[in-house]
């Protein structure tokens, strides 16, 4: 299950170009790339530094996915309807695909990222740079209105898009991620004044562009991410994969309360 | 089922929905109630009850199969250690979760009983002026009972979970703890939604849950009010974590200007940290998902600039008799961390279809050992004979709480209480431990078993006097005038084993 795209896998060296204000905090990264790993199985964060949010910028770049389709909106949900392409698509084929093979341990972890995130119904796109996953984002939200996050990783990627600040008025939520988890397609956000918790939740498709450097490799080490967090946030949130239930019949249905499609960029790496 | 105009949009049309299920299945738990052995039986015979057995049993033989695989058996291990280390000093860490919550501007209330911790809610709710509630799942305010308490208060109640939400249209409690309706099909769930809608939807669950999703959404906009459960509470950083996979937890603690967190004492966890641990585990053993879709973690309300989240976060703990079982020889029965995989493995809990027939707020084996210790109702000192003691719970246990054993302490403790007539039923079980000591006695108890069977009439037990009767009303004496036919067979088979004239085996293509 690893579909998605892996546009360039693995590349050493690293990252993402621009990333300003990097990674500063302490979690770093865990990332493995180029040199700097720390990946080990196991809480690689030092809880030292780690002050209040990290950020990389990268971004990545999406593309289809989704959910189980369109939703009809009975009684009035509808959103269903609006998102369309995004949610419907297949797995979006990713152009720049090709699989390299795993290289070093970036690229082992963006691929078991991916493969773990759609195993859950979410959709993994690549893109080498900031600039590719503005394309990208571009490319899945076209016109429709946008809810974003403000945040450094996104700052190159939210041009172009038609932002609003009510995201009960958004059809797509733009966030990115303090980190991500390998083994099992997590997502680790941390709520502040410029990071609400409608973002990701209340439009009906939530995108996240990720720096490849934030990949952590297991969920305990995504938790130690955030739990080095201080102060201590108001919110914090983990997602793996789109909303869904199993409460009729034990049936897995896709797209419950939460966002019925996940497409998350991984940018550089 | 207000008359009133709903605040809800999620219930509007409630009042069409028809109630179909029976009695000690209901939304509010009874106080009187019949016999537990009757109230199984007539559990037992719903063909509903075979349906969802199926279900769960089939969801039960695929995941069970040879034990704990890493790293799960190392999480199990670890998480067990975290429960017990949390155990032998509660308070300690509750003091310092309080501590923490308040820090943060949240408000904590302690609730020694059930009632206590209901009315904590409804000041609450008061003080919030609060019309619309919306309430992500949780088996504490089960517990507490309330939805009942604050629709007295003239307050609408929405369950959002979809589970909790088919449950309560049809004004039923939870049936497992973590698939409230895990007794219904998707034919009862779709009647239901129809009836509400008053037309005609897409039956399968798919279109079903989009039905929910819309009529929810609006509620989780307008409501004044949250209502959430607690999965774990960490007392190194004040965090409240809530487990789901649809997202409705989210909704309920970032949307309403309220958030209420309910939680019960043992709720509490050391470390953050910890969370990498449970939360894994948590999801294996209740769904075999490598993690749930979301885990929320809540630090107090809203901060100055925040544009979203509550204005006010309020933690009511409740105790309920927990610090008194924490204090005795049950105490593992709080490392629960409500993972429902006891129940799904309950083969008793399986014939049932579900938890109702318990009658208690939390049913199968960790229920049958909970709710007697807990006092609900005195009924409730009944239910650890609802097991086979077949030892499954144990087996499935993320946190191997010695389920199995704590059954079989009840028992007794059970049989101490009922002083006379245990003297006379450990008379019997004593006389028939020694007859079944040698082969002669059992050759002779099965005999006398045969002729009694045909001797005496069948309806015998309804013609007991006095107070047995109660007792054998739902029971029938066991036909044994063919007792000790296996063995006569095995005698007339034996002689012919020289000769084995085995049929030839087919051979396939």
């Amino acid at each position: 299950m690893s579909p998605a795209g892996r546009d360039g896998a693995a590349e050493p060296g690293g990252d993402a170009p621009g990333r300003p204000g990097g990674v500063g905090s302490g979690a770093g990264g865990a990332g493995d790339r180029g040199g700097a790993v720390r990946t080990s199985g196991t809480g690689a964060v030092d809880p030292g530094g780690a002050s209040g949010r990290v950020n990389a910028d990268g971004a990545r770049g999406l593309s289809g996915d989704v959910a189980a389709a369109p939703v009809s909106g009975d009684a009035g949900g509808g959103h269903g309807a609006a998102a369309g392409d995004a949610l419907a698509g297949p797995a979006a084929a990713d152009p720049g695909g090709a699989a390299t093979a795993a290289g070093g341990g970036a690229g082992n972890l963006a691929d078991r990222f991916a493969a773990a995130l759609e195993a859950v119904g979410g959709r993994v796109h690549r893109a080498a740079d900031p600039a590719e996953a503005a394309e990208r984002v571009r490319g899945l939200c076209g016109e429709r209105p946008v809810a974003a996050d403000r945040d450094e990783v996104l700052a190159g990627v939210v041009s172009g898009l038609v932002l609003v600040d009510d995201p009960w008025a958004a059809e797509f939520g733009l966030t990115t991620a303090l980190a991500a988890a390998a083994d099992t397609g997590t997502l680790a956000l941390a709520y502040d004044r410029d990071h609400p918790r409608g973002t990701s939740l209340v439009p009906p498709v939530h995108i996240a562009v990720v720096p490849a450097d934030r990949l952590v490799p297991g969920y305990a080490d995504a938790v130690a991410r955030l739990a080095a967090l201080r102060p201590v946030p108001s919110g914090m949130q983990m997602i793996s994969g789109p909303s869904s239930s199993g409460d009729i019949e034990m049936e897995l249905v896709r797209g419950m309360h939460g966002p019925l499609a996940l497409h998350v960029v991984l940018v550089g790496g | 089922m207000s008359r009133a105009p709903h605040e809800s949009a999620a219930l509007t049309g409630r009042e069409r929905v028809p109630l179909t299920r029976p009695g000690w299945a209901a939304g509010e738990r009874q106080e009187h109630r019949r016999p537990l052995p009757l109230v199984a039986a007539e559990a037992v015979a719903r063909p509903e009850a075979r349906r969802s057995g199926a279900r769960l049993a089939d969801r039960s033989r695929d995941w069970h199969r040879g034990g704990w695989p890493e790293p799960m058996a190392g999480l199990r291990e670890r998480a067990a250690a975290i429960r017990r280390e949390t155990l032998a000093d509660l308070e300690g860490y509750l003091a310092a979760l309080t501590e923490r919550i308040t820090e943060h501007g949240g408000t904590v209330h302690r609730a020694a009983t059930a009632a206590d911790a209901a009315a904590a809610v409804r000041r609450i709710a008061a003080g919030a002026g609060a019309r619309l509630v919306v309430k992500s799942k949780s088996m504490v305010t089960e517990e507490i009972e309330l939805n009942r308490a604050l629709e007295a208060d003239g307050v609408e109640v929405v369950e959002t979970d979809l589970g909790e939400y088919i449950v309560q249209l049809g004004d039923e409690r939870p049936s497992h703890i973590i698939a409230p309706a895990v007794h219904l099909g998707r034919e009862d769930v779709a009647d239901r939604f129809e009836a509400l809608a008053g037309r005609r939807l897409d039956r399968d669950a798919a279109a079903l849950a989009s039905f929910a999703r819309g009529r929810l959404r609006e509620d989780f906009r307008r409501a004044d009010m949250g209502v959430t459960g607690v999965n774990f509470a960490v007392a190194e950083t004040g965090t409240l974590v809530t487990v789901t996979n649809e997202g409705n937890a989210r909704m309920v603690t970032s949307q309403p200007r309220v958030h209420v967190a309910v939680m019960t004492l043992e709720k509490v966890i050391p470390r953050m940290a910890d969370l990498g641990t449970l939360i894994p585990l948590l999801s294996y053993a209740g769904t075999r998902q490598p993690v749930t879709v979301y885990q929320s973690m809540v630090t107090g309300p809203r901060r100055e600039g925040e544009t979203d989240g509550p204005e006010e976060l309020h933690v009511v703990i409740l105790d309920n008799g927990r610090s008194r079982i924490a204090r005795g020889k049950y105490a593992e029965v709080l490392a629960c961390i409500r993972c429902g995989a006891c129940q799904t493995a309950c083969p008793v809990f399986r014939t049932l279809g579900g938890g109702h027939a318990y009658g208690a707020t939390y049913g199968g084996p960790i229920g049958a050992v909970l709710s007697p210790l807990l006092g609900e109702h005195p009924a409730d000192a009944g239910l650890p004979f609802l097991s086979s003691l077949c030892g499954a719970c144990g087996d499935v246990c993320p946190v191997k709480i010695p389920l199995p054993d704590m059954l079989v302490d009840l028992r007794a403790d059970h049989a101490e209480r009922a002083a006379p007539a245990a003297l006379a039923a450990r008379a019997g079980w004593r006389a028939w431990a020694a007859a079944w000591s040698s082969g002669r006695g059992y050759a002779l108890s099965v005999a006398a078993a045969r002729l009694g069977s045909r001797l005496l009439p069948r309806r015998l037990l309804a013609a007991l006097p006095g107070p047995q009767r109660r007792w054998a009303r739902g029971r029938t004496l066991p036909d044994l005038r063919e007792a000790g036919r296996f063995r006569r067979t095995l005698r007339a088979l034996r002689p012919r084993r020289e000769g084995p004239a085995d049929r030839p085996e087919e051979v396939g293509p």
